[in-house]
């Protein structure tokens, strides 16, 4: 399965990007490179859950202030800048759910659908897609992010596990896990 | 209840850009280390700890 190749990056950008970090802990204009690099694919994320582009807009704009201010707390350990982005993407988001700002939305594409539904061993979309509908909504938050990040945003399971502060193989696990209630979902 | 979408249009890269504004995370970064500074924000919480202490004792 292909997985989204902005998270896979090279020693040397990796080591440009430190380099940056470091010069914003001093001063925040430096960090506008990355602001650009990252902007995009966390407002995604965050409008994909959301469906609202102004406040996907907010939300995005606010983690980009949580990261640098608290920039000094941040320690390279192997982990890639853009999952520390998306941790803090995560927890804002469902921060506006608590705040009532937002609506949990899950956002699918046809390409999505059949590779889920190819996992659960069905082929025939229009029939099973009303049912995916009904499962989704049925299925806990921890099982639903999993999923979404894997299938539909079709991350690898380092990121996700990355994302989630767990190891590549328990992220793995997790997401077969996740699927596997799926499944006896569908078979209700 | 979760609300499911199927192939909704996602916006282009384009428009995605044009909400860029780096300037309003400074200004918003600026105005949470302005916060912090405020010696009325210490004032009030110095005062809020003395009087709860003198609460206690």
């Amino acid at each position: 399965m292909s997985t989204t190749s902005l998270y896979h990056q090279s020693d040397t950008r990796i080591q440009s990007e430190l380099l940056i970090i470091e010069k914003s802990k001093l001063n925040p204009r430096y960090f506008a490179p990355i602001y650009n690099q990252y902007y995009e694919s966390i407002f995604r994320y965050v409008i994909k859950r959301t469906n609202d582009s102004d406040l996907a807009c907010d939300i995005t704009s606010n983690v980009f202030v949580k990261a640098i201010t608290n920039l000094s707390k941040y320690e390279y350990r192997g982990v890639p800048f853009s999952s520390w982005l998306f941790r803090i993407a995560k927890s804002e988001v469902y921060q506006s759910f608590r705040d009532h700002k937002a609506k949990r939305t899950v956002s699918l594409d046809k390409v999505a659908v059949v590779k889920v539904l190819d996992e659960l061993d069905l082929n025939d979309l229009e029939e099973h897609k009303e049912k995916l509908t009904h499962v989704l909504r049925k299925l806990k938050e921890k099982d639903l992010s999993l999923i979404e990040m894997r299938y539909f945003e079709k991350r690898s399971y380092r990121e996700i596990g990355e994302i989630i502060n767990v190891t590549e193989n328990n992220a793995k696990v997790k997401t077969f896990r996740a699927l596997q209630k799926l499944k006896i979902l569908f078979k209700e | 209840m979760r609300k499911i979408l199927f192939n909704k249009k996602e916006l282009s890269s384009q428009e995605i850009k044009e909400m860029r504004d780096f300037d309003l995370v400074l200004k918003k970064v600026q105005a949470q280390r302005d916060f912090w500074k405020n010696p009325w924000f210490f004032g009030t919480i110095g005062l809020a700890s003395i009087l709860s202490f003198l609460f206690f004792i």
